[in-house]
């Protein structure tokens, strides 16, 4: 998903949630600040590179493909963006135990994992649930991708349709990819940038939906395509309706992480909240543009009555920088920092735990006493001081 | 993981907006995408196959040429004019046919327009490909085949398999096509 959905429809649903319009710029700043935390930015921040949520081209040029590269890239991509919808399942097929492994990193939503990233946030802030808020978005846009870069998971060839409701006809036009990062998508041609086919397996070309570009980011795209995993099956995609579902799943996830509801449970969708929004909505989902972020600015502005100040990633980096060393927890970023610690930490130790070492190893802290990253030692300070 | 999606919670958008697309994922139509890539990926095959032919064939004209422009054997001008007609004869022959072939089943998996006009040339292909294997074992018997003959044998047993699998997709395609063709109006073969 993009920024419109992350930062201004994420405000939207904190406070039809029943957040102040303050809570709600919280979360939605940090729902965003998933997509914007590289490593370079914690660099210049002096923070932990561990807590990196995303990769910017530059370090994805750079990364590794390696073992050890890989299983970087797919713990930083796994946890954030691709989060794996069911960790146990197989293909129908006999298959070898490396495809196995990327297969059960398919991205979907309403899966444990969800359930988890939720249930993890509950009573750790606003940030951290900005962060759950990310990835449960990014499961419905995500989903049929993985984490990881492969080619015979993540790969998509010429059959790929749009599907488009014209006078009431519905027409399919097959798309058009090309490979200039420099051109825009052109949606009145159906032309849109994808990433190059490489036809090795580990390139990081082939990580979760480069080869199908931003396509799979756009609300309006209700798509036809077969993807490399499924055997010749294809996939249809219905953006609209899968982004209202992620919509009304944050609502009700954001009404338990605020404490009026008692329990968490996936496929469970707070209709209701949006009664009276339903159309709006839908008219923003379904508007055939690569941006809507005015759209759901204006939403979030009427639903509020406030003015929703844009994006700016440097908002809270004076607040981090001038605190001292004990006080930068305590800090909006300190604590998305923890928060991304935190949540990488549980879906790589559930990947490990599954007996997948596609995002590598993962040590029980409790059981075995500290090892490893030392990032991941303020986490247990943290516990500790709780 | 269903690869159908599930209208249940959202049935007001079903209402409104229609219910836009079903995924095709029977027997047939999960056959048909299955054999058309083949035929797309058995047709490419031929074609580079053909290319690597008449790169090997001009490589060795040239290393021909050379040691009999090198030796006087030749004059210049005879050998260049001689080595084009050669290398304008295998190519007619060689790769001409396999790019009747390419383009044949190339469209025929597109778009469903079958002829039998790269299923001849493919055939006719295969036969070369059965004199070539049955030249090595001759050769091979009377221990006069050599490495070169040994990679030769390997490019033509491949070029066969691949031309094999190229006329089975596309006879299998017709005949899953037809089926779906029935089903749609409603019959059934």
């Amino acid at each position: 998903m993009q920024m419109d959905f992350h930062y201004y429809a994420t405000y939207a649903a904190a406070y039809l949630a029943g957040y102040s319009h303050e809570e709600s710029m919280v979360i939605c700043y940090s729902a965003q600040f998933v997509d914007e935390c590289t490593r370079t930015y914690l660099k210049s921040i002096k923070g932990p590179l561990s807590a990196a949520t995303t990769q910017l081209q530059e370090e994805m040029a750079d990364a590794r493909t390696d073992l050890p590269g890989i299983q970087d890239i797919t713990r930083i991509w796994a946890s954030f963006h691709f989060l794996p919808r069911d960790l146990y399942r197989n293909p129908k097929r006999r298959c070898s135990r490396a495809y196995r492994r990327k297969y059960r990193l398919i991205c979907g939503p309403n899966g444990e994992l969800a359930a988890e990233t939720v249930r993890l946030a509950k009573g750790k802030g606003l940030e951290a649930a900005g962060v759950a808020m990310h990835v449960i978005a990014d499961t419905w846009a995500h989903q049929y991708f993985a984490g990881t870069p492969s080619v015979v998971i993540n790969n998509v060839n010429e059959y790929f349709y749009e599907i488009i409701s014209r006078d009431g006809r519905k027409e399919e036009h097959r798309i058009r990819f090309n490979h200039n990062p420099a051109t825009a998508d052109n949606l009145e041609k159906m032309e849109y940038t994808c990433t190059v086919f490489q036809n090795s397996e580990k390139s990081v070309m082939n990580l979760g939906h480069g080869r199908a570009g931003h396509f799979p980011d756009y609300s309006f795209a209700r798509y036809r395509y077969m993807p490399a995993w499924a055997d010749f099956n294809e996939v249809v995609k219905d953006n609209p309706a899968d982004y209202i579902l992620a919509f009304t799943q944050m609502i009700y996830a954001l009404k338990y992480l605020k404490g009026d509801i008692e329990e968490f449970d996936v496929e469970k969708y707070d209709m209701d909240s949006i009664d009276p929004y339903r159309d709006e909505i839908l008219g923003i989902l379904c508007k055939r543009q690569t941006d809507v972020c005015a759209e759901w600015k204006a939403f979030g502005e009427k639903l509020s009555g406030y003015q929703i100040e844009d994006f700016d990633i440097n908002k809270y980096k004076d607040e981090y920088l001038t605190a001292d060393e004990g006080g930068k927890n305590k800090t909006v970023l300190g604590r998305f920092i923890l928060a991304a610690m935190s949540q990488k930490s549980m879906v790589t130790n559930r990947i490990y735990k599954s007996g997948n070492r596609a995002a590598g190893y993962s040590i029980d802290i409790g059981e075995k006493g500290f090892r490893g990253i030392k990032d991941y030692a303020r986490l247990l300070q943290e516990k500790e001081g709780d | 993981m269903t690869l159908r999606k599930e209208y249940k919670e959202h049935d007001y958008l079903i209402n409104t907006y229609g219910s836009f697309a079903e995924a095709r994922n029977d027997k047939f139509h999960v056959d048909e995408r299955r054999y058309s890539s083949i035929l797309k990926l058995t047709a490419n095959g031929t074609l580079i196959m053909g290319i690597w032919s008449l790169i090997k064939c001009f490589m060795e004209m040239i290393g021909d040429m050379g040691s009999e422009i090198l030796a006087d054997e030749v004059p210049l001008l005879i050998a260049i004019f001689g080595s084009a007609v050669v290398i304008a004869f295998f190519f007619m022959i060689g790769i001409s046919f396999r790019y009747l072939v390419w383009r044949g089943a190339c469209r025929e998996a597109a778009s469903g327009k079958s002829t039998n006009g790269y299923i001849a040339c493919a055939i006719i292909l295969l036969a070369y490909g059965v004199y070539a294997v049955a030249y090595f074992i001759y050769h091979a018997v009377r221990k006069e085949a050599d490495v070169q003959g040994v990679l030769k044998l390997i490019f033509d047993v491949t070029s066969f398999i691949i031309l094999c699998e190229l006329i089975a997709s596309a006879f299998r395609l017709r005949k899953v096509r037809k089926e779906i063709a029935a089903r749609e109006t409603g019959g059934e073969l």
